[in-house]
């Protein structure tokens, strides 16, 4: 267990009626760059503040670095977080704000100087300790309240959409900063987010959420590339789902008819004839025009829509039996590609889908 | 477009005349030789505040009414601090019916919160007196402390204070050196609102008080009915003078809370 | 707790503390007891039952200068059925209407000006609105006994410019009292309507326009409407705080202008006919809260408009 920093075990929240968080269970390795993402409401804020005891699970265990912490009140528990909207003391300066949690803990003057100035050294601030809250730009506001949380050498620092005022460029350039902040002090870090995009970027580990309950678990390509529910395929990045039933299967692949469209997929686990299931391809996984009809799933169709995006194409086209597919393809020569109108052949191999059963329900 | 913008501007600036003028007369007063309220001044002195202040009776009216005022002032923002607390911080069933209940000292006539305290007294067989005033004073001044604090307190952030927990203040440590702060500039706000209101009352004072204690407003009312003097329009003007600064005190406060 | 599979051994001090973030807790009603109880407390034995206890005496009867126990209804039939407090009741309100329509008018134009001032004068002005508002309503009646008196300031200005050549009897009137009425209760005209105008975008005004509204369409159709509830606040204070004056009447005015008020503290204080008085203050108290009552119920009507 050592190297487990945290460990969910059967933790549900009720409000009133409102199961916030449904029976959740898992561990977050030590050192881990950790996301929690999902749509607003999923659940991915109760779960941060059960870790960091502004809430009390209804059900189950928290451990924190194998100790329990059901029953900690926040200010005695080896997490520190950084609040959606940073929470920085307005009345107090920069540098009262960082000493804030070691003033708490009874460390001496010298030792807070000590550790105050490592952290503007780690966030890049130094000069600033006199300034007040109100003096600092967006950016800087958000150096602060990662210093003043790191600052305490909290086992695992929580994050709870802290970038999200942000403008796209300094989020950005912040995304960065906060992996490279984590990769120096090596703190285990639960950063919750709504952004797929920047849980990808910045994670060693993805926990997808939807309606209080965990989808998948995993990295980021594993997510992206092997989504084993409907909700996850859709909510990483974009896609195709083929919904229908399976007509056979065998050999580690087989079929799905999708009003009457046969696809044919590679299937990894067990699944049995007759039964629910979609298909996930990925836009970018669907060769179009030239070579496409050799493929084992080849399909011909009709150019609907065509948006230029720069570095790749988007092509939307009618199937034969009505269903659109999206197609992107990457812009790597000049060339004029489709127009609207043309019939022309799309087409995949089974392995560049994934098949998603349906669950029992 | 102009012209209309021009008789809009008139218009209102005619009220402020209408708003000054009055009390700028009181304040010409103070300063001329007549013996009565009289127009024009024919010439100036300054000899009726020195009388009115070597006036025993003012003097002692003053202090009488800065007693009264602080003690209701400290008592309503006190209480009121705390109900402000109670009503923003938490939510139960007749949270909206206790606010307006708070509030109704405001808005019930002060000749009825008047002389429901004295049959209350009389029934209690207490003498009017100082306690009353103060009791009757505290029950206008509450509503102001509460509205007052109360608006601090929904401007109040509570993520600030799971901040401090979570860095390990406990209850006690996060209101004092969190919550307090910040809600400051509204508990003073309220407070001075409250001596304000202490401060200027006339009626609730004029039928509790009794013969012994008498405050400023008060003693200028009797003087106005049974023994004008001069020296009205000097101490008078000092009121005037002491609210406009409490008044400039209070800006000054609202300005800090409107930064934070 | 509910928690089914909660270790042994982990409650005590710890579990206390963490409660208090639990607000259907014990101890969150301890909290509330302790924020609510000590204003709770003063209201109710300082306003609540002092109040009950003027409706009680209301029905004591009253003679040879003695209150007794006896329950009446006399007190209510002579109030509601003697000429004299009748029209003492019905001037009252009736001051109350014209103060509140006067001041409406008056103060509105005042607040849309303040309201659409750049945000420094703006703050002058506001400045310059609340010093009255604060000033001791003792001070502010009886510089209108200074300005409207035979030698007062209106007198002398009246004389100067040629206007008149005796002095004109102001004081003591039905429209000094009225005057001095308007003058003490503007501000919380203005206030209020100041408060929503403010918020109202001016680029709403605009956009009216632009759709072909003229300036009184557009006043009438987007800027009145907008501003109802300040102007239904203003109102009520206006109204409820002119019909309860005691100091402007009682200096400004003479004999026959004499409001609710007055007549309740001169039966207290005067011929100490606590029942009597007890009833007129009852009747009075019964009419404000029918008006707040009904302010109340317009306002949510209101917020369901607006929905």
């Amino acid at each position: 267990m050592g190297d487990i920093d945290v460990e969910l075990r059967g933790v549900t929240k009720r409000f009133g009626s409102v199961t916030a968080v449904d029976n959740v269970s898992f561990h977050i390795k030590k050192g881990e760059f950790f996301s929690l993402l999902g749509p607003s409401g999923c659940g991915k804020t109760t779960i941060l503040r059960m870790v960091s005891g502004f809430e009390t699970p209804t059900e189950g265990v928290i451990e924190i670095g194998g100790e329990d912490m059901s029953r900690r009140v926040p200010f005695k528990r080896p997490t520190n977080l950084v609040f959606q909207h940073l929470a920085l003391f307005p009345h107090l300066t920069v540098y009262k704000n960082i000493a804030f949690g070691l003033e708490m803990k009874g460390f001496s003057k010298s030792e807070i100087r000590k550790r105050v100035d490592e952290m503007f050294d780690l966030i890049q601030l130094q000069g600033y300790a006199e300034r007040k809250i109100s003096q600092l730009s967006g950016g800087q506001k958000q150096r602060i309240a990662i210093a003043r949380a790191l600052v305490n050498h909290p086992t695992v620092l929580l994050l709870d959409e802290p970038l999200g005022a942000l403008d796209l460029k300094l989020r950005e350039q912040m995304q960065l900063e906060l992996k490279r902040i984590q990769r120096e002090v090596g703190t285990t870090f639960v950063y919750v987010t709504h952004d797929q995009k920047e849980a990808i970027t910045m994670s060693n580990s993805i926990a997808v959420m939807n309606n209080g309950i965990v989808e998948q678990i995993g990295d980021a390509g594993e997510i992206y590339e092997n989504p084993r529910t409907v909700f996850v395929a859709n909510f990483i990045g974009e896609t195709n789902l083929f919904d229908g039933t399976v007509s056979s299967n065998g050999n580690g692949a087989a079929t799905v008819d999708c009003a009457g469209l046969a696809v044919k997929v590679a299937a990894n686990g067990p699944v049995m004839d007759g039964q629910r299931a979609s298909v996930s391809v990925r836009p970018e996984k669907i060769r179009i025009g030239a070579g496409s009809d050799t493929l084992t799933n080849s399909y011909e169709g009709v150019v609907e829509d065509v948006v230029y995006q720069g570095s790749t194409t988007s092509y939307r086209v009618r199937l034969g039996n009505g269903r659109d597919v999206n197609v992107a393809v990457q812009n790597t020569e000049r060339s004029d590609g489709f127009s609207p109108g043309a019939a022309i052949k799309v087409g995949w191999e089974p392995e560049r889908g994934v098949l998603i059963p349906e669950h029992a329900p | 477009m102009r012209l209309e913008r021009f008789v809009l501007r008139l218009w209102a600036g005619l009220v402020y005349l209408f708003l000054f003028t009055p009390i700028f007369a009181v304040v010409l007063m103070s300063f001329s030789t007549s013996k009565y309220s009289t127009f024009p001044v024919r010439s100036w002195t300054a000899k009726w505040y020195s009388e009115a202040f070597g006036d025993e009776k003012i003097v002692a009216a003053l202090q009488t009414s800065l007693l009264i005022s602080i003690v209701a002032a400290l008592i309503a923002t006190l209480v009121g601090t705390l109900a402000a607390m109670g009503f923003v911080r938490n939510s139960f069933r007749s949270r909206e019916i206790m606010r307006a209940f708070f509030l109704s000292p405001l808005i019930i006539p002060e000749i009825i919160t008047g002389i429901a305290l004295l049959s209350f007294a009389t029934l209690l067989s207490v003498q009017g007196g100082m306690i009353l005033v103060i009791i009757g004073h505290v029950l206008i001044g509450l509503p102001f402390v509460l509205t007052v604090v109360s608006a601090r307190l929904y401007g109040f952030d509570r993520s600030l204070e799971e901040a401090a927990m979570d860095l390990g203040a406990d209850e006690v440590t996060t209101f004092r050196k969190i919550t307090l702060p910040l809600i400051m500039p509204g508990i003073a706000g309220g407070a001075l609102l409250a001596f304000t209101v202490s401060f200027d009352n006339f009626l609730i004072t004029y039928l509790l008080a009794g013969s012994e204690v008498m405050t400023i407003p008060v003693h200028i009312y009797s003087m106005i009915r049974f023994e004008f003097t001069p020296k009205i329009h000097a101490i008078s003007t000092v009121i005037i003078f002491v609210s406009v600064s409490l008044i400039l005190v209070s800006q000054l406060l609202a300005g800090e809370r409107r930064q934070t | 707790m509910s928690v089914g599979a909660e270790p042994a051994g982990r409650t005590g001090a710890a579990a206390g503390t963490a409660s208090l973030f639990d607000t259907a807790r014990t101890s969150g009603k301890t909290r509330l007891a302790v924020q609510l109880g000590p204003g709770t407390a003063w209201l109710v034995a300082f306003f609540a039952i002092p109040i009950l206890l003027i409706l009680v005496y209301s029905f004591y009867s009253f003679s040879d200068g003695q209150m007794s126990s006896v329950l009446t209804l006399d007190n209510y039939q002579r109030a509601l059925g003697t000429e004299v407090y009748r029209t003492v009741l019905f001037k009252s309100l009736r001051y109350g209407l014209i103060v509140t329509i006067a001041c409406l008018l008056v103060g509105y134009p005042v607040a849309y000006v303040l309201a659409r001032a750049g945000a420094k004068r703006r703050h002058l002005l506001f400045l310059a609105l609340i010093i009255p508002f604060w000033t001791s309503i003792v001070v502010r009646t009886f510089a209108w006994k200074i300005m409207l008196g035979t030698n007062g300031l209106v007198n002398y200005v009246l004389r100067d410019l040629g206007l008149i050549d005796l002095p004109v009897k102001f004081l003591y009137t039905e429209q000094a009292v009225l005057v001095g009425l308007t003058h003490v209760f503007l501000p919380f005209m203005i206030l209020p309507l100041y408060a929503v105008l403010e918020k109202i975008d001016p680029s709403l005004e605009e956009a009216a326009m632009d759709l072909g509204a003229n300036r009184l369409r557009t006043f009438l159709r987007v800027i009145l409407p907008l501003s109802l509830p300040g102007l239904s606040t203003g109102c009520m204070l206006v109204f409820i705080l002119t019909i309860g004056s005691y100091l402007t009447p009682d200096i400004l005015g003479g004999p026959s202008e004499l409001m609710i008020s007055n007549v309740i503290r001169n039966e207290y204080y005067v011929t100490f006919n606590w029942p009597f008085g007890g009833a007129l203050a009852s009747i009075f108290l019964i009419i404000t809260l029918a008006m707040i009552l009904a302010y109340n119920r317009a306002f949510k009507f209101d917020r369901m408009a607006e929905r």
